[in-house]
């Protein structure tokens, strides 16, 4: 048990002061009995109302109560007085033995009927001085999962904090309440229409009538599908990611004129990777590692610096050797950045006509296939002339409209033509994407050879400077290496850093991926677990058990079973329909709520241990007698469960079907609403 | 002989080790297709002012409907954005072939020898082409914006420019 009803009661301050009614529950079987018009509905409905399920009732905004709560009610003497004020108490007991008493009004001049409040004490069975009260809300959007929603707390003292249920787009989200409760209550209008009759429609969920069967049953399939699902999401994420820091890295890169090698662009299971990822920049002799680089621009600073910074004219004849150096590399640099750039133009243009060659054939594709449109679809004679003789001149009419007597060869047909396309096409896919990959390599080695070609630029200036300073100043171009070294190397190092930080950005989404990949591995097979087989056996049984218990005779029960796919009843494995009668119906669902209810005492289920039965309105033909199902419900006492059960049988047979019976009996004559706030037993 | 026998003799005749040719099929560019060309040429009469069009604007619309790029230089010209030496318009051989067997097989007929028009079975074709959603999609729209507008005095404008 995890929700247990402890009493109700309903007040309605009238202009001639005060009415209403008190309902004390026990444990087990309880009958309430009344006439048909006396307010037994009114009861059961105000629990509902009480628990903020009424959308299981109606799916407008209306307080799903009778005219006597809301707005005036008939006295004992047929005299019709104005309801003032009215509002539900339901004083409720959790499996940790908290009780409480929740409050929602019905009319009231200020208070809204979307607040529900919760005393912390029992208010109906006791005084109740001095208790704490909090304030909640239902049916504001959101309810359902923000701290002050009403339903949000109801579910931690329930029990079923950890409910969900998992939309069409993926997102997991909690169950609404009003999803699983038409497993536990069916209402006298609509509710014996069908198993979960009175289920609201609520969009973009997946399967909510089945998820709250598997919810209540408390099956591990729910949990295997989920971890599934959520474990596939974050694997999207991971990939996602990756892809967006190794773009934006290479990008970044690019325009430096640097190109990283060795690093894939969808996640890797193993890392650290086997090959290490290197950086390349273009030089004047061709590409070079930034790694290489760094060890060469070293070895020259220490050399630079071990010496000491000579005079100009102790380096002149050194400054002039470099010189030409320098000057004869910028050359070559010259010549090697013009050619690139011819390449590059030439690419361009490369891409320019292939792209235009694709259009072109993508435009003769589509014009074949045009015809082939209007041949399928256009039927007129006319079309077909053209294929055919001409009627004029009797001859052939000729396939392609060239001049020229006499067609030298056969022409493909148009279907043979579109796929001829389609290969031209693909074909020169192919070699656009190697034009488009090799325009990027070149471009990024132009950028390389340009900065090269300015840094040597600003050397040998500074070489001249000094070559044409005063002897004895200390030499500028000398000074001027080390510091261009010194920067060189500090943009290297920099480069290498950021390699590093975005290589454990990726080692982290590399060990994420791991573990996602090798999780989802080892769940285990989608279905249903040992401990699923058993509950639904248990559930099998009992139900069939019942319905022979009951009378069941729309056809052989032996055809019946609980389906492992629905986990429904079903005739010889499809959902049963019409060919049961009006009162099978009222026993198949009697039966099955009661045998998942039974299967919460022996496993662990997520049921609350409560039923609530409000009697259908008895239709024409076939009068229903629940004495045999009384006696089945009754068994609840004896595992701390409560089954509630509405009617308005004559008090005569009622009593004898209870006779043998445990039961808590309530019963009232007359309305239900009067002065005298109390019904016992 | 055929034509594949033919060519296999000659060359027998200069190499002395056996071989054949095998014909293999052409492709063929839709617009040189009459099933293509054909029912275009009669969506461009339709499409015409009075349902009706004279040599100059039969060679003129024909031209511009063949591709992206001249599409858009002619809507462009119309717009006034652009002038109208822009259009090159060049004379199809083909578009006479067109015409002629549209003519043979009863679809359009010469009014008075100046102006090409629809016969009943070219309108009911071209009717029928119409209902047919996503065939001639890129032409259709074109026409549709465009074609009223290609009335002779604008033909005999663009094409004077080039006469000049």
């Amino acid at each position: 048990m995890s929700l247990k009803l402890r009493g109700l009661r309903l007040t309605a301050i009238t202009s001639e002061g005060p009415y209403g009614a008190t309902l004390l529950f026990g444990d087990g079987l309880n009958v309430l009995r009344a006439g048909n018009t006396s307010g037994k509905s009114t009861a059961v409905q105000a629990i509902v109302y009480a628990l903020g399920l009424e959308p299981m009732l109606t799916s407008k905004y209306e307080v799903p109560l009778p005219h006597a709560m809301k707005e005036a009610l008939t006295t004992e003497d047929e005299q019709e007085i104005a309801v003032l004020e009215s509002h539900v108490l339901l004083e409720v007991e959790n499996r940790e033995g908290s009780v409480v008493t929740i409050q929602r009004w019905v009319k009231h001049e200020t208070i809204k009927t979307n607040l529900v409040a919760v005393w912390s004490g029992a208010l109906i069975r006791e005084d109740g001085e001095g208790i704490d009260r909090r304030d909640f809300y239902v049916r504001l959007a959101g309810s359902a999962r923000s701290e002050v929603g009403f339903h949000d707390w109801l579910r931690k003292f329930i029990g079923w904090d950890a409910a969900t249920i998992i939309k069409n787009d993926g997102t997991e989200v909690p169950l609404y309440l009003e999803l699983v409760f038409p497993l536990i209550f069916v209402e006298q209008k609509h509710g014996w229409s069908g198993i979960q009759a009175q289920t609201p429609h609520y969009g973009g969920l997946l399967e909510p009538k089945k998820r709250a069967r598997e919810f209540l049953l408390a099956l591990d399939v729910y949990n295997g599908a989920r971890d599934r699902q959520l474990l596939r999401q974050e694997q999207q994420q991971i990939v996602a990611a990756w892809a967006a820091a190794e773009g934006t890295f290479t990008a970044t890169l690019e325009r430096l004129g640097v190109v990283l090698k060795g690093v894939p662009q969808e996640p890797s299971m193993e890392w650290p990777l086997i090959v290490q990822p290197t950086l390349t920049i273009a030089g004047t002799e061709g590409w070079r590692t930034v790694d290489e680089l760094i060890e060469e621009l070293e070895g020259q600073l220490r050399e630079l610096i071990g010496s000491d910074i000579p005079s100009a004219e102790q380096v002149s004849g050194e400054m002039a050797q470099r010189l030409a150096a320098a000057e004869k590399e910028l050359n070559l640099l010259g010549a090697a950045i013009a050619q690139a750039e011819e390449e590059e133009q030439f690419e361009e243009e490369s891409l320019r006509a292939l792209d235009g060659r694709l259009a072109a054939l993508a435009e003769d594709r589509r014009r074949h296939e045009d015809v082939m449109k209007l041949r399928r679809l256009g039927s007129t004679q006319g079309l077909r002339k053209l294929e055919q003789e001409c009627p004029t001149c009797h001859q052939p009419v000729p396939e392609v409209l060239l001049s020229g007597s006499e067609q030298a060869w056969t022409s493909m047909s148009i279907a043979e033509n579109i796929q001829f396309i389609d290969q031209q096409v693909e074909t020169f896919r192919g070699i656009r994407d190697e034009v488009v990959s090799a325009l990027a390599a070149k471009r990024v080695r132009i950028t390389a050879l340009r900065e090269r070609s300015g840094e040597l630029k600003r050397e040998i200036r500074a070489l001249k400077n000094t070559l044409t300073s005063a002897s004895d100043m200390p030499s500028v171009a000398t000074v001027r290496r080390q510091v261009l070294l010194e920067e060189r190397l500090g943009f290297l190092r920099r480069l290498e850093a950021d390699l590093g930080g975005f290589l454990m950005a990726l080692g982290n989404l590399a060990n994420r991926y791991f573990n996602v990949r090798r999780a989802l591995d080892t769940l285990p097979e989608q279905g249903l677990t040992e401990s699923d087989e058993r509950k639904l056996n248990f559930v099998e049984r009992s139900f069939t058990d019942q319905l022979r218990e009951y009378g069941f005779r729309s056809f052989s029960i032996d055809l019946l079973s609980i389906s492992r796919a629905s986990y429904l009843p079903a005739r010889e494995g499809f959902d049963l329909g019409f060919d049961l009668s009006a009162s099978d119906w009222i026993r198949v669902i009697w039966a099955y709520l009661l045998a998942i209810l039974e299967v919460a005492r022996y496993r662990s289920t997520n049921h609350p241990g409560l039923l609530i039965f409000d009697e259908p309105r008895q239709q024409a033909a076939e009068t229903l007698s629940f004495a045999a199902l009384l006696p089945r419900a009754a068994t609840s006492a004896r595992f701390d469960q409560q089954v509630i059960f509405a009617t308005s049988e004559p008090e005569e047979s009622i009593l004898e079907m209870l006779s043998e019976i445990p039961h808590v009996y309530l019963t009232y004559s007359g309305r239900l609403l009067r002065r005298v706030p109390s019904v016992e037993e | 002989m055929p034509p594949s026998e033919h060519k296999t003799e000659r060359f027998r005749r200069v190499f002395d080790v056996p071989f054949s040719f095998d014909e293999r099929p052409i492709p063929v560019p839709a617009e040189l297709r009459p099933v293509w060309r054909v029912p275009m040429l009669l969506l461009i009469i339709s499409h015409c002012r009075a349902q009706q069009a004279t040599w100059q604007q039969l060679h003129l619309l024909n031209w511009a409907v063949r591709s992206q790029r001249s599409r858009r230089i002619v809507i462009s010209i119309i717009a006034g954005h652009e002038s109208i030496d822009r259009a090159i318009v060049r004379y199809e051989p083909s578009l006479a072939r067109a015409v002629d067997l549209a003519v043979g097989v009863g679809l359009a007929f010469w009014e008075k020898g100046r102006a090409l028009k629809l016969s009943e079975e070219g309108k009911a074709l071209v009717k029928q082409i119409e209902e047919i959603d996503g065939v001639f999609i890129e032409e259709r729209e074109f026409l549709a914006r465009v074609g009223s507008k290609i009335t002779q005095n604008f033909v005999a404008r663009l094409l004077e420019w080039r006469l000049k």
